[in-house]
């Protein structure tokens, strides 16, 4: 059995692993969108301590904000933009990187407990996206720590985790910060 | 049942009352989520039926018979639903114990606390109950429970219809 499968979808290009295409008896396709918040990692690691089962198969999930194409355009004096792709591939390059070393860390949790796992690193709205990408593939649950972007500590319910909660027509667990 | 592969005991709290939304919820855990060394808390929250009262200022009359038998029936039913999940349980080899509480405003917060009092770790609701529209996707009680519960709660939504 292939006990290190990682299949990395960015961006629009996916690279094939051996995925059940749906669910199977007793099998789970659970997803986990992180972000580079404390509050990832303790659903992460609350989903491995608590929740995994045997036949689970992980969906990490790490969507990050890119500029629109391009933002910054030089024009030229005759009117030719020049320099802004460039400057857009770049910064979209550096994106895609930050998000790999994002989804780094929680490889090593998910690879501590053998549980078999395709990343998907998407640009775009968090919220949207993960809805997007749980219906793409067929998740049967979402685990997701309650706040991350924004971190604001008066709000309780973070902002992406309020969206998914409900738009996704999935069960969602939340897992809170711990009590202060 | 799934096989087992956590060694953590989990304390699950269920709440139920009686709607389809807490059936689709509990239906979800037994299939998908339980373990065998899993214990289970199936919660129901029932609100005390109102006092009649007959007449008016100084003359009304508090009917109190009448009021006794009330609340029999309102406990009676009380005790019955929660005591057919518990049966459901059993049967599927789930160990639970049912709490069955009334309610003085808000269930939320009393699940909340029962959460706390119980140890519990992690509740599964449904997403509407019995008193929600259905416009609404997400219903008071459950909002309240996952803005409130410092434990993780799973929301398993209606079926899509």
């Amino acid at each position: 059995m292939d006990e290190t499968p990682a299949a990395q979808e960015v961006g629009t290009t996916m690279q094939q692993s051996e995925m059940p295409v749906a669910s199977t008896l007793n099998s789970r396709r659970v997803m986990l969108p992180v972000d580079q918040n404390e509050g990832s990692k303790r659903a992460v690691q609350w989903y491995v301590d608590h929740v995994c089962q045997k036949n689970d198969y992980v969906l990490l999930v790490h969507v990050f904000k890119s500029s629109i194409l391009p933002m910054f355009a030089n024009y030229d004096t005759d009117g030719t933009a020049m320099g802004g792709i460039e400057i857009w591939q770049s910064q979209f390059d550096d994106a895609q990187e930050a998000a790999r070393a994002v989804i780094e860390e929680y490889k090593a949790i998910l690879e501590s407990k053998k549980v078999p796992y395709l990343t998907i690193a998407r640009p775009g709205a968090p919220g949207q996206e993960i809805c997007n990408i749980a219906n793409d593939h067929n998740a049967d649950l979402i685990v997701m720590g309650s706040r991350g972007l924004g971190m604001l500590s008066r709000t309780v319910l973070g902002s992406v985790s309020d969206y998914v909660v409900h738009n996704a027509y999935l069960p969602v667990t939340v897992v809170p910060p711990d009590e202060e | 049942m799934a096989e087992e592969v956590t060694c953590v005991k989990r304390r699950v709290l269920l709440a139920i009352d009686g709607s389809k939304g807490s059936q689709n919820a509990f239906d979800w855990y037994v299939e998908n989520m339980s373990q065998p060394s899993d214990i289970v808390l199936i919660v129901h929250l029932f609100g005390m039926p109102t006092l009649p009262v007959a007449g008016f200022g100084a003359a009304g009359v508090v009917l109190v018979d009448g009021y006794q038998e009330q609340v029999q029936t309102v406990y009676d039913k009380a005790m019955a639903l929660a005591s057919k999940y518990s049966t459901i349980c059993s049967s599927k080899k789930i160990k639970n114990r049912t709490i069955v509480e009334t309610v003085c405003g808000s269930a939320g917060s009393t699940i909340c606390q029962i959460a706390k009092d119980e140890k519990a770790n992690n509740i599964v609701m449904g997403s509407r109950g019995l008193g929600a529209v259905r416009r609404v996707f997400l219903g008071s009680v459950s909002t309240h429970v996952m803005h409130h519960a410092h434990i993780p709660v799973t929301i398993v939504p209606q079926k899509k219809e």
